[in-house]
């Protein structure tokens, strides 16, 4: 059985990928998911496949019920992926994604931190060929950032791990707290990965990077997987709360203002993170059920939300707001499940959004968090601007762009289809979601006082749209990026660097020519000793030698007396 | 409204939705619904945990400022922030366009577009 855990058969996937032909490809990246889907459900709780290495025991599987839900939408999202990548005829692409997928999963399923580590660096590697697959030069510079990034994650994880051990002598993945300098190396390890604030550049930079297909799986995994090891470790930090509500609410000034679609999601992804951060942070019952659900729901209406973006760029060749609008008219599957995404990343009631975030926020509320309650309260407004409203007005209705594309094509359709049909029904049949959920808590999501709410902060927020539309003040798209925090890695310190480096150079220049003039002045001036007539050259006397040999001698005979 | 595509008009689906009285249409369902959402407050009795969650509106003024403030938030940020898409030059994908080999790009130009009269 050991042989057949479930990221082994992405690895043994991703293998057999290497030596077949494109429709093998394409049935290998589907049967994985289904394969590796029976296989997790035949897997009985608790630890399995144990192996000695190196006198530690490294646990590659640690089924819970948090593990499972994690796995469990992983291999989801893995699936609806692979249909959506039908098309795809790329080796490479193909092989990292099941690398990619079984990496997650083994992260998630990991009961030591070694293998985590192991599978940590997995992710990263495996990952960034989805950037690079767009073979370009821009491209690969996007790639070699993101892998830095990733990888110094994992390099900090390794410390981490290594301090722990230290300290504890214990390498079990398991709760931790931020106790001593090992732990807040892991913390911060989770952290890069997690994006939080100041350390999510790489998420923007790189996933609008990636190919049409690469940025849904990329959407689904490393984040998720950051999120899981957070509430695995750290579930009641209290600091978690505050760096989770940060993070619900500065990205969204900055998707209101993108004109990149796909990094439009990639900072509402990041806004979404912060609910279920906030969630780990409280790390109660009930909260902690809230970040997993959240991260369930999320993985699906945020792929849903990158397939349409994506099947738009897929026909049109582009995904800037300010190139798109009126894409209804030929593409209106894709703008209904576009539609639904929305709906269900902005909480409407009978959407998934609306079962899961209210975990989180009610969980805010009866700890007595009220100011992170209210912070995502706003953020929930928020979500709606950029991801309920901008993604699907400005793609699809707006002004006319005149673009005419023909409808996403059939699988992608499909793709689109199926998890628009799963955000619905989570939304309206909460319950299949929450008996999922690594505790037992009764929760009602559709009360009148909640559903009320709900409905009339979305509404009233809807109304300020039109009214701001109407009224001229909402923001235009235009062309142009934005500077965030990686403008300082990115400009000031290669300008910086390169302004010190030269100066560093002249100063060095200086000191050069000064030490040449002065060596050949040297010399020269030994020259001048024993050239003809110099002082060494000319001939000496004989009474000069033995004067000299006489000095020498008594020189000695003083250093004797001592 | 039709619109010909590979030589074949199609009425596209949801064509109301740019016919200025579907728009007035939506607006005026909207302002009808935020108000009786208004009213419903009074009505309704809300369970609330939070010190001031229960006040009459809490939600709808939240909702109406909470986005208006997020949008001239963001205008002004854009104020400060917004470069030229080759700012960063060859190094960031803003700079170049999608490589159309690996699309599908099926697109029609919209002069073919016309009008039903």
């Amino acid at each position: 059985m050991t042989w057949l855990i479930p990221p082994l058969i992405f690895f043994y996937g991703a293998f057999l990928c290497l030596f077949v032909g494109r429709t093998q490809r394409t049935f290998i990246t589907l049967l994985a998911p289904v394969i590796a889907l029976v296989s997790l459900l035949m897997l009985p709780m608790g630890n399995m496949a144990q192996v000695q290495f190196l006198g530690f025991e490294l646990i590659f599987i640690r089924l819970d019920k948090l593990a499972f839900v994690f796995s469990l939408i992983f291999i989801i999202a893995a699936f609806l992926a692979a249909i959506y990548a039908w098309h795809v005829n790329d080796k490479i692409q193909q092989v990292s994604t099941l690398l990619y997928a079984g990496a997650a999963l083994g992260g998630v399923l990991a009961g030591d931190l070694i293998s985590l580590f192991l599978y940590w660096e997995i992710t990263a590697v495996a990952s960034v060929f989805l950037i690079w697959a767009r073979r370009t030069p821009a491209a690969y510079a996007t790639g070699m950032r993101y892998l830095l990034i990733q990888v110094g994650s994992g390099v900090l994880l390794l410390a981490g791990l290594l301090v722990h051990y230290n300290d504890t002598g214990s390498i079990l993945f398991e709760h931790m707290g931020l106790v001593s300098t090992g732990t807040l190396l892991i913390f911060l390890a989770f952290g890069i990965k997690c994006a939080f604030p100041l350390m999510h550049n790489w998420l923007q930079d790189a996933y609008p990077a990636a190919t049409v297909t690469g940025t849904v799986v990329l959407s689904s995994f490393t984040t998720k997987m950051a999120v899981y090891a957070l509430a695995r470790g750290y579930a009641g930090e209290e600091i978690l709360i505050y760096i989770g509500a940060v993070m619900t609410l500065f990205p969204i000034f900055f998707a209101e203002i993108e004109n990149d679609l796909r990094k439009v999601l990639a900072y509402s992804l990041n806004n979404q993170l912060g609910f279920m951060v906030v969630g780990v942070g409280i790390g109660t019952e009930l909260a902690l059920n809230g970040t997993a659900a959240h991260a369930f729901c999320h993985i699906l209406y945020k792929s849903l939300l990158f397939m349409s973006v994506g099947a738009v760029l897929y026909r049109t060749g582009t995904s800037k707001a300010s190139e798109l609008g009126g894409l209804y008219k030929t593409m209106p599957i894709t703008m209904v499940c576009c539609l639904v995404g929305a709906a269900s990343i902005s909480a409407f009631p009978l959407f998934s959004g609306f079962i899961s975030k209210s975990l989180i926020l009610d969980a805010s509320a009866k700890n007595g968090y009220y100011l992170v309650w209210f912070a995502l309260v706003v953020a929930s407004a928020g979500v709606l601007s950029h991801s309920g409203i901008k993604i699907p007005y400005f793609t699809f209705f707006a002004h006319d762009s005149g673009k005419r594309p023909a409808e996403a094509p059939m699988h992608m359709r499909i793709a689109m289809i199926i998890t628009a049909s799963l955000c619905v029904i989570i939304g309206v049949f909460p319950s299949l979601l929450y008996q999922l959920l690594p505790y037992d808590v009764a929760y009602k999501p559709y009360t009148t006082s909640h559903v009320l709410a709900q409905m009339q902060l979305l509404c009233f927020a809807l109304l300020a749209f039109v009214f701001l539309m109407i009224k001229g003040i909402h923001p235009p798209e235009v062309r142009g990026i934005n500077l965030d925090s990686d403008w300082v890695y990115r400009k000031i310190l290669p300008t910086t660097l390169s302004a010190w480096a030269a100066s560093a150079m002249s100063v060095a220049n200086t000191w050069r020519i000064g030490l040449q003039t002065q060596a050949s002045e040297w010399i020269i001036g030994i020259r001048r000793l024993s050239s003809p007539g110099g002082l060494l050259a000319k001939g000496w006397g004989v009474n000069s030698m033995v004067f000299v040999v006489t000095l020498l001698l008594l020189l000695v005979l003083f250093l004797n007396l001592f | 409204m039709a619109i010909v595509m590979n030589g074949k008009k199609i009425t596209a689906a949801f064509a109301w939705v740019e016919s200025p009285t579907a728009v007035h249409m939506a607006i005026k369902i909207l302002a009808g619904l935020c108000a009786l959402l208004f009213l419903l407050d009074i009505i309704i009795h809300r369970h609330t945990y939070v010190p001031g969650e229960g006040m009459w509106g809490f939600y709808t003024f939240t909702g109406f400022f909470a986005f208006t403030l997020i949008v001239l938030g963001a205008k002004q940020l854009r104020s400060w922030i917004l470069r030229d898409e080759n700012y960063y030059g060859e190094q960031s994908v803003d700079s170049e366009e999608y490589p159309t080999s690996q699309l599908d790009i099926q697109n029609e130009p919209a002069v073919d577009r016309e009008n039903d009269q």
